[in-house]
């Protein structure tokens, strides 16, 4: 939360102009679908300008939270706040969401500019205006001039982008998203994340929620990630908290490659480590970026290195260790030597990286 | 009160509306009247219909015509039909498109019709038999089997077998084809890919198919009309007769709710049957 | 000759059967009723001998009701099956799933699961007595055949709702347009393929309809193929064949006119797989 409040006040006119601030606040959200508790008593907070990724597998809920946000899903308990409106028992139309579909969902018997038009119509805008703001929307999004195209005359990235200036046209006081580059190949792909984080710059008033099973996504754009798991919040906080500090094993692989070594093992290899509470399972969590291939120590790892994967920037080695059940992920740089299959190899670490995660 | 249930309460008005005014008139009203009047009689309500049309051997005489007709007409039309869905999708030639076109207008082709141009071709005057005679120099003509079970078959086999076409061919266009070429590449020869990946994949779609096939095959009407016979009466043709020979609406009645009985205990299974193939398909 | 070659013409062999079998059952009929419907005469021969338009200028006022009324009738039936299969579709669409949806789908599909005899008579029973007796009138026609094609007309319109349309509705709402909104400029525009396609089939069907018709219809309102199948049983062959052309080319028409080029497979589809 901290990460945001800069950029709010960095547009503190904008604010001004619309009291109430709106962000999402969901409380205590059950959903049931077809007798499966797909989301469980589930509390989250985006603040007015928040950029939130929710990320998961398929099945843990992420799409139907949007839904629900939505107001397409029924809850079985629960509440749903947009700024100060509880918005909980408002129709899908009333709420003022912006929604952008994995396929775009444009309509596909209206040309771009009725697409684009068709949120500011619901509204009963004044057709001057309907043109001056489709107009500009269009702009926004570099697809200018293609108003009267119809959606199947276009590439799938300019779908995206009309799908875009469709959602955003209308001002809404949320942005969601939902997978909205799963589809798309991954040169576009980059580029679509890169045009999705400086639209919300130029909005810096806009909540978005993003949903994704990608970490990559999840990684670079977000100013916090709730990572979900089966219907729960497994940890929610800034992409570098998640990474850094990951709460419990399913957190740190998701988020990245992770090595455990069990609370025996490190009191072995580094001696006067603070240990973790009594009676609670887990293990220490070291990324493969932590662990240095020289005896500098403190900790110390002795094994024998397995294999050596090419990562371009970078080399990855397993090594095999007697402390730890699983080969140990190694990251190196590719310059210097690199260490040979079968070579033994000291591996060194320090307090500060070691994480201790539940399992 | 509460925008969702004002929703739900509409919802709940229009459904109402939707069976008091499409399903009770058109569809709950007529049928269930059927019922009331079979099972009304001089002395009050009664099964006594039921027990006199069971025990009657004429109608025991259509109900195994009936049978006959249709587990006849049903088998030939699925064994061709299948035969020629696959012949026509894995043989493909300029013009097979065309033909299954061509099979699919059949919804727009009265039954009866088909029957009507049998004459045509197959009656004791008509072409093929003409034409016999001429070549062969006969005395009489070669072909009669028109009038008679081999017709009614002949009929119904060529109205209803574009009905097991439709569902075979969907079934074998939405088989996988890597799954096909997987076979091959473990070494299958083709005849045992049919046998054991092909079939069994299209198999939910051709059962669908015959048994929707053998239910409207039960239900024609119009084939008997114009090529049945006295002596070959189907439950469909003797209750339009019951209705409008006889005047006895009581007995017509009777035989249309056993007649509805056994419809709808077809048409339940071929429910089932398409739904448990939907649910394979969308596990799988 | 070598293996190749003559698996080669083995499968040659195998295509050119296929069309000769597709093309005798399913090309002849159609092309009897044309080719009987101009012949002058086709008796003892194997093709007629000499063509003529005779059968088709002496229709007479029979032939001529019935095909003003099988018009009228398939026209009513048309619009009427569409608008109550549109309104089935939209008001079962939420139910999609459920116990009761699965149920009242299931109840829907009934009347064309019996034998059309049995439908027209029960529908016959049902309203030739009080409180409603319409036996004597056109209604009861359009009544049964509408009872018949509506199974196919809500089927059209079910599969677009459930299979095309959801992602585009709630995108609708989201944008904030009220529920009358989302159906009339979107729900509606994108069933019109749907729409057209259930008008087509259910005029094809009404005008061809025999078994229920023939239960139920007062006299004067004969539709065609109650007089073609008169005709037939009477020996007038050329004269039911020229009548029964004017039949299959207005359905036909219907088919290809009203659902369009594209839509007929899935018309199909719908009719013979539901």
């Amino acid at each position: 939360m901290a990460e945001t409040l800069p950029r709010a006040a960095a547009a503190p006119k904008a604010a001004a102009a619309r009291e109430p601030a709106s962000g999402v606040r969901i409380a205590g959200l059950t959903v049931e679908l077809g007798g499966r508790v797909v989301l469980e008593d589930l509390s989250a907070e985006v603040a007015r300008g928040e950029f939130v990724t929710v990320l998961g597998n398929s099945g843990c809920g992420k799409t139907t939270l949007l839904r629900y946000i939505a107001g397409f899903v029924p809850a079985r308990q629960g509440e749903v706040w947009i700024g100060a409106r509880n918005v909980t028992e408002v129709p899908p139309h009333q709420r003022n969401i912006g929604l952008l579909y994995q396929n775009y969902a444009l309509f596909p018997h209206m040309t771009v500019f009725e697409n684009v038009a068709f949120g500011l119509r619901a509204r009963n805008a004044p057709s001057a205006e309907v043109r001056e703001r489709v107009a500009a929307a269009l702009k926004s999004v570099r697809m200018e001039g293609f108003d009267s195209y119809r959606p199947a005359q276009l590439s799938g990235g300019m779908q995206q982008r009309i799908a875009l200036a469709r959602a955003l046209v209308i001002k809404p006081d949320i942005l969601l998203l939902d997978e909205p580059v799963s589809a798309l190949d991954a040169n576009l792909r980059a580029a679509v994340r890169t045009e999705i984080k400086l639209l919300h710059e130029a909005m810096p008033e806009l909540a978005v929620i993003y949903v994704t099973h990608d970490r990559e996504d999840a990684l670079m754009l977000s100013d916090r990630v709730m990572l979900l798991r089966e219907g729960r919040i497994a940890q929610m906080g800034t992409p570098q908290e998640l990474y850094d500090r990951p709460r419990d094993r399913f957190v740190a692989t998701y988020l990245g490659l992770a090595n455990f070594l069990s609370p025996d093992a490190v009191a072995r290899t580094l001696p006067g480590i603070g240990l973790p509470p009594r009676g609670e399972a887990g293990a220490f969590c070291l990324r493969p970026e932590s662990l240095r291939l020289d005896d500098g120590g403190p900790g110390r790892l002795v094994g024998e290195v397995l294999r050596c994967e090419w990562h371009g920037s970078a080399v990855l080695l397993a090594v095999r260790s007697a402390e730890c059940a699983e080969p140990v992920m190694v990251e190196t740089a590719r310059r210097g030597r690199v260490p040979e299959p079968g070579e033994r190899v000291v591996l060194s670490y320090v307090a500060e990286d070691c994480v201790f995660v539940r399992d | 009160m509460s925008a969702t249930s004002r929703t739900l309460l509409a919802r709940g008005a229009n459904l109402s509306a939707v069976v008091l005014l499409v399903f009770g008139p058109f569809i709950l009203y007529p049928l269930g009247g059927l019922f009331l009047l079979s099972v009304r009689t001089k002395s009050g309500m009664s099964i006594d219909p039921y027990l006199r049309f069971f025990s009657d051997p004429t109608s025991l005489e259509v109900i195994h015509t009936t049978l006959a007709i249709v587990l006849a007409s049903a088998a030939v039309a699925t064994i061709v039909g299948v035969a020629l869905a696959a012949l026509l999708f894995y043989l493909p030639f300029r013009g097979s498109t065309m033909l299954v076109r061509l099979m699919e207008l059949f919804v727009a082709f009265p039954s009866f019709l088909v029957a009507f141009t049998l004459i045509f071709l197959y009656g004791t005057q008509g072409s093929v038999n003409v034409f016999l005679v001429h070549t062969f120099h006969l005395s009489h003509a070669p072909i009669d089997f028109l009038y008679g079970f081999g017709g009614i078959v002949f009929a119904e086999v060529i109205y209803y077998t574009p009905f097991v076409v439709r569902p075979t061919l969907t079934a074998l266009t939405l088989i996988d084809e890597r799954v096909v070429e997987a076979a091959r590449s473990l070494g299958a020869s083709p005849a045992l890919v049919a046998r054991r990946v092909i079939l069994p994949m299209a198999l939910p779609g051709i059962v669908a198919g015959s048994i929707l096939c053998f239910l409207f095959i039960m239900n024609e009407f119009g084939i008997l009309l114009v090529l049945g016979s006295a002596k070959l009466i189907t439950l469909p043709l003797s209750i339009y007769s019951a209705a409008t020979v006889d005047l006895d609406l009581q007995a017509a009645a009777t035989q249309a709710a056993v007649m509805l009985v056994a419809s709808l205990s077809v048409f339940v299974v071929y429910r089932r049957v398409t739904r448990a193939g939907t649910r394979s398909h969308a596990r799988g | 000759m070598p293996v190749a070659r003559r698996r080669t013409l083995a499968l040659a062999g195998l295509r050119f059967l296929t069309g000769a079998v597709c093309l005798w059952l399913f090309a002849v009929p159609g092309l009897v009723v044309i080719v009987s419907a101009f012949a002058s005469d086709w008796v003892a021969t194997v093709l007629p001998t000499s063509f003529t338009l005779r059968w088709f200028e002496h229709f007479d006022a029979t032939d001529v009701d019935a095909m003003l009324t099988s018009f009228e009738v398939a026209g009513m039936v048309a619009a009427l099956g569409t608008i109550l299969g549109l309104w089935l579709a939209i008001s079962l669409n939420p139910l999609e799933g459920r116990r009761l949806g699965g149920l009242l789908d299931a109840v829907i599909m009934v009347p064309n699961s019996v034998p059309s005899v049995v439908l027209g008579l029960a529908v016959l029973l049902a309203y030739h007595a009080p409180p409603l007796d319409i036996s004597g009138s056109w209604a009861i026609v359009v009544l049964v055949q509408t009872a018949l094609v509506m199974p196919f007309c809500y089927r059209m319109c079910a599969a677009a709702l459930k299979q095309e349309i959801p992602v585009f509705r709630e995108a609708a709402a989201s944008l904030g347009a009220p529920p009358a909104m989302v159906l009339r400029r979107v729900i509606l525009p994108l069933l019109e393929p749907a729409i057209r396609a259930s008008v087509a089939l259910a005029f094809a069907f009404s005008i061809g309809d025999l078994g229920a018709t023939l239960m139920v219809y007062p006299p004067g309102f004969a539709t065609v193929p109650i007089v073609v199948i008169e005709d037939v049983e009477r020996g007038f062959y050329y004269r039911a064949s020229a009548l029964a052309l004017i039949l299959l080319v207005l359905s036909l028409a219907s088919l290809v006119l009203v659902a369009g080029r594209g839509r007929r497979a899935k018309v199909a589809a719908v009719a013979m797989e539901r």
